[in-house]
């Protein structure tokens, strides 16, 4: 079994960044009078970055514990999924920058009725992505383009057998979030 | 995607802010202020001036305090709502404004609306249907879209709209409902008018973007990929939507940020040969009036416009094209 959690210095800078978001949406909405429709967006964004704020402390107290088994994530809001019971992946990319350089992936894996979410920011993700590829290709998921062009950058493929006949883009196995 | 909104609004919130900075700056550079324009003009006119009345005015406007108290003012009423006073109209400047932002977000909406809705079917048509007579005719259609002059098509179609339709000249509005409450025939008659300006400011633009998709759909229709659907019996239809519309669209939803500015202040020209009661003809007037806040609350109008356009434009494309690109690492 191995276990991994999220690097320090990505759980600070998410801190970092949900704190001055916080303070920059939430602190003119509690101190200065604010025309409605702007109140309404600052008082949307503020719930935002709070939520953004709660993930990071969630992800700075969660272990991913990857095994033959399946994989789960202890904490709070902890769940497991069983590799024979997986039954959606999804690899994603985002950048914030237009060139896409300096960007994060995000793994979602459904099965069982349970849905995880991990970051590439989570120590050694190359190994856990390559063991959730490894399930979804001997459950002979249908992953799609994007997955399978993700996984391929990564030094990854979706293993043979897997089916291509998916569209492109998601795969829609897993809801977005 | 919420840790990508989240992080994409980090970067558009200082944006604002700077540009906020920076459109303040850009305002107060033409060396003095609107009082020293207007004592000019009255100079000019050979009428006396009272100075005494205009340091007691400059004094009243803020002019005389240091400009970051003056920009921290003007930043901090934004968030009221207030938008600072305008000295040619000697009235707030959200009351100067009026109708005239709605009307311009109607007719620019109105003009993106059209762009697609023209330039979508007849592209993906230019496309598969590569050099037929079609094909050559709209591109010939396109081509005349680029080179006739809005000015030029504005007049035009007005003395068509008016001896065919009996359409009353230039405006957004039958003059009989200028300044009068929003009504039902009032709308009516907004739209009656409408789509003068909508085809005139959207005639080029649905020609670039016709050029520019059937380009592209082009290039996608010609990969490996496409060729291998077709030969395992998708149909043609399927084999078009799928995919290749798909990725052929990304450049146009990546320049959703820059279309809406262009549209806005494209517009302004038109807008003054129309007589259309928007924000261009104003910002022309109050930049050489040196009107500073109303100015300037145009022109964070339109940088608002062009930063939440690339927002929106930003988060379609993460949604529809969560790739990495060759080359660009993860950061981790």
């Amino acid at each position: 079994m191995t276990t991994h959690r999220y690097e320090r210095s990505s759980i600070a800078g998410d801190f970092v960044r949900g704190g001055f978001g916080l303070l920059v949406t939430a602190g003119p909405l509690l101190f200065m009078p604010m025309v409605t429709w702007l109140a309404v967006a600052f008082g949307a964004f503020a719930l935002l970055f709070a939520v953004y704020l709660f993930r990071a402390w969630q992800r700075s107290v969660t272990v991913i514990e990857v095994d033959d088994v399946g994989i789960r994530a202890s904490g709070p809001f902890g769940r497991a999924i069983r590799w024979d019971a997986l039954d959606g992946m999804q690899l994603r990319y985002f950048a914030t920058r237009r060139d896409k350089e300096g960007g994060w992936m995000q793994l979602r894996l459904r099965g069982g009725g349970s849905e995880l979410s991990l970051e590439s920011t989570l120590d050694d993700f190359e190994a856990v992505a390559e063991r959730a590829a490894r399930a979804a290709s001997g459950n002979r998921l249908a992953l799609s383009d994007t997955t399978q062009e993700n996984l391929k950058a990564l030094g990854l493929s979706a293993g043979a057998g897997v089916p291509r006949e998916t569209a492109s883009g998601d795969d829609g196995r897993v809801g977005m979030g | 995607m919420l840790d990508y909104l989240a992080r994409r609004l980090l970067i558009m919130i200082p944006t604002l802010i700077a540009i906020s900075i920076i459109t303040f700056i850009i305002i107060q550079l033409p060396p003095g202020d609107y009082l020293s324009t207007l004592i000019a003009e009255m100079e000019s006119r050979g009428e006396n001036v009272d100075f005494a009345k205009v340091a007691a005015l400059r004094a009243q406007y803020g002019l005389d305090k240091p400009m970051w108290e003056q920009y921290f003012y003007w930043a901090i009423g934004f968030l009221r709502g207030d938008f600072g006073y305008s000295f040619e109209y000697q009235l707030p400047v959200a009351d100067v404004v009026g109708d005239r932002v709605m009307l311009t977000i109607v007719l620019n909406f109105g003009t993106i609306l059209f762009i697609y809705l023209m330039a979508f079917p007849i592209g993906i048509y230019s496309a598969t249907h590569q050099y037929s007579w079609g094909d050559y005719s709209l591109t010939l259609l396109g081509f005349i879209g680029l080179a006739t002059p809005n000015f030029l098509l504005a007049l035009v179609l007005l003395y068509f709209a008016n001896v065919w339709f009996g359409t009353s000249i230039g405006g957004l509005m039958d003059p009989s409902y200028i300044d009068q409450p929003w009504t039902w025939p009032k709308v009516l008659s907004v739209l009656e008018h409408l789509w003068v300006p909508v085809i005139v400011i959207g005639t080029a633009g649905t020609a670039a973007m016709i050029r520019r998709l059937r380009a592209n759909l082009l290039d996608e229709l010609q990969k490996q990929y496409v060729i291998t659907a077709r030969a395992k019996g998708l149909s043609p239809m399927r084999a078009l939507l799928k995919y290749p519309l798909r990725m052929a669209l990304n450049p146009f939803i990546a320049d959703i940020g820059n279309m809406l500015p262009q549209v806005v202040s494209g517009s302004a020209v038109v807008a003054m040969v129309l007589s259309l009661p928007t924000t261009g003809p104003m910002l022309i007037t109050a930049l050489q009036s040196q009107d500073m806040y109303l100015a300037g609350s145009f022109l964070m109008f339109l940088a608002a416009l062009t930063v939440v356009g690339m927002l929106i434009s930003d988060l379609a494309l993460a949604w529809l094209d969560p790739r990495i690109r060759l080359g660009a690492g993860t950061g981790r």
